[in-house]
């Protein structure tokens, strides 16, 4: 399918990120927003952040992939709730619809790392025999989140 | 080119969805995190392509897709979701989605899959064609489990998980006799006496999990 133009800009499904950045969204407001560095190439440098399929699934618009990242770290800013209650109470189906939560938003961003962690403690969560050990591993997601959380802030602040 | 109405209850993936959805020149008429609000406004817009996850913070996409059977509201209806569960794929096809896209897709196939149904197509492709094949032919509590509307399910969940009628009656706004109604009908449907039965039951059909008892 090729997108069309949009009075937002001009469309980059496959991913001419730079590109994307300087002229979707806005133009020049988007080029005046930016530091020498493209939002695309500091999220690229991000361990487990994949800028090709955030790019890709919010139509190629990295402005707009800005303002849902901004969602996200204040949606995320103090860990995925529904998690963070299931560590605290040592509940595995709280923690198990905490980590797929999670999953979907980092599915939508590229954050392909995380959610491959959220994925395996999902499914572990099914037959929780180790809880104390699935807890611990729940506290490293949380701990990565508010990493990952940190470097988006930086990356969309910059 | 369609409209679309989207159904999930993560602002960020509706978010995204819509940019991605009018990045291809769809239009998004409406979204909703909540079943009831989807109806009232589904009917209301008439959008051609409904695309509704199946977590809903408490409450389930199936709801809503039972809700527009019983309805008889026609509108093509693709399931997004991060669920693997083969059983949700079946649920799915049986409450009469015409598509199932797991949301770790790529866009090109949502894309693809919306133009599918448009074309009066089914969309079942790749990973989620063999978790189809995989929950019809498990043996279960499938017949039964088929027999029992969204809502009845849901209610299953809360009485196993020890709400009374007064708390499930709160929380799904109903009154609660209507709630005891719904219990004694759903556990005529599962051939269950009692709630002990009924736990058995929710843990074989795997609508609840040993850890959630």
């Amino acid at each position: 399918v090729t997108p069309p133009e949009s009075p937002q800009g001009k469309i980059w499904p496959n991913g001419d990120a730079e590109q994307a950045l300087q002229t979707a969204d806005g133009g020049a407001e988007a080029l005046a927003a930016t530091s020498a560095d493209s939002l695309p190439q500091r999220l690229a440098a991000i361990a487990g952040f994949d800028v090709e399929i955030a790019l890709c699934n919010v139509g190629g618009r990295a402005l707009t992939l800005a303002r849902i990242l901004k969602t996200f770290i204040a949606a995320y800013g103090d860990g995925e709730p529904t998690l963070r209650a299931g560590m605290a109470q040592n509940n595995p189906a709280q923690m198990r619809a905490g980590c797929h939560s999670l999953r979907g938003a980092c599915a939508t961003l590229g954050a392909s790392g995380l959610e491959r962690q959220a994925l395996a403690l999902e499914t572990l969560l099914e037959s929780p025999h180790d809880l104390p050990a699935l807890v611990t591993r729940a506290r490293q997601i949380d701990t990565e989140l508010q990493v990952l959380v940190g470097q988006l802030a930086a990356a969309v602040a910059a | 080119l369609a409209r679309v109405y989207l159904v999930d209850d993560h602002v960020i993936v509706r978010d995204a969805m819509c940019a991605l959805l009018e990045a291809h020149g769809h239009h998004v008429v409406g979204q909703s995190q909540d079943p009831t609000v989807a109806i009232a406004e589904i009917r209301e817009l008439v959008p051609d392509v409904l695309l509704v996850d199946l977590k809903l913070g408490l409450r389930s996409g199936f709801e809503l897709l039972a809700e527009l059977q019983r309805r008889a509201l026609h509108v093509k209806t693709i399931v997004t979701t991060m669920s693997t569960q083969p059983r949700d794929v079946v649920q799915a096809i049986q409450y009469g989605a015409e598509g199932y896209v797991l949301k770790g897709s790529t866009g090109a196939r949502l894309m693809d899959a919306i133009d599918a149904v448009l074309k009066g197509q089914r969309y079942y492709e790749g990973e989620v064609a063999n978790m189809a094949v995989q929950g019809m032919t498990a043996k279960d509590d499938g017949s039964a489990l088929a027999s029992l509307s969204a809502r009845e399910r849901q209610v299953i969940v809360m009485v196993v998980n020890g709400q009374s009628s007064a708390e499930i009656g709160a929380q799904l706004h109903l009154s609660p006799k209507t709630v005891d109604s719904y219990r004694s009908r759903l556990m005529a449907k599962v051939a269950v006496r009692d709630v002990q039965g009924l736990v058995r039951f929710a843990l074989r059909a795997g609508l609840i999990s040993a850890e959630d008892l």
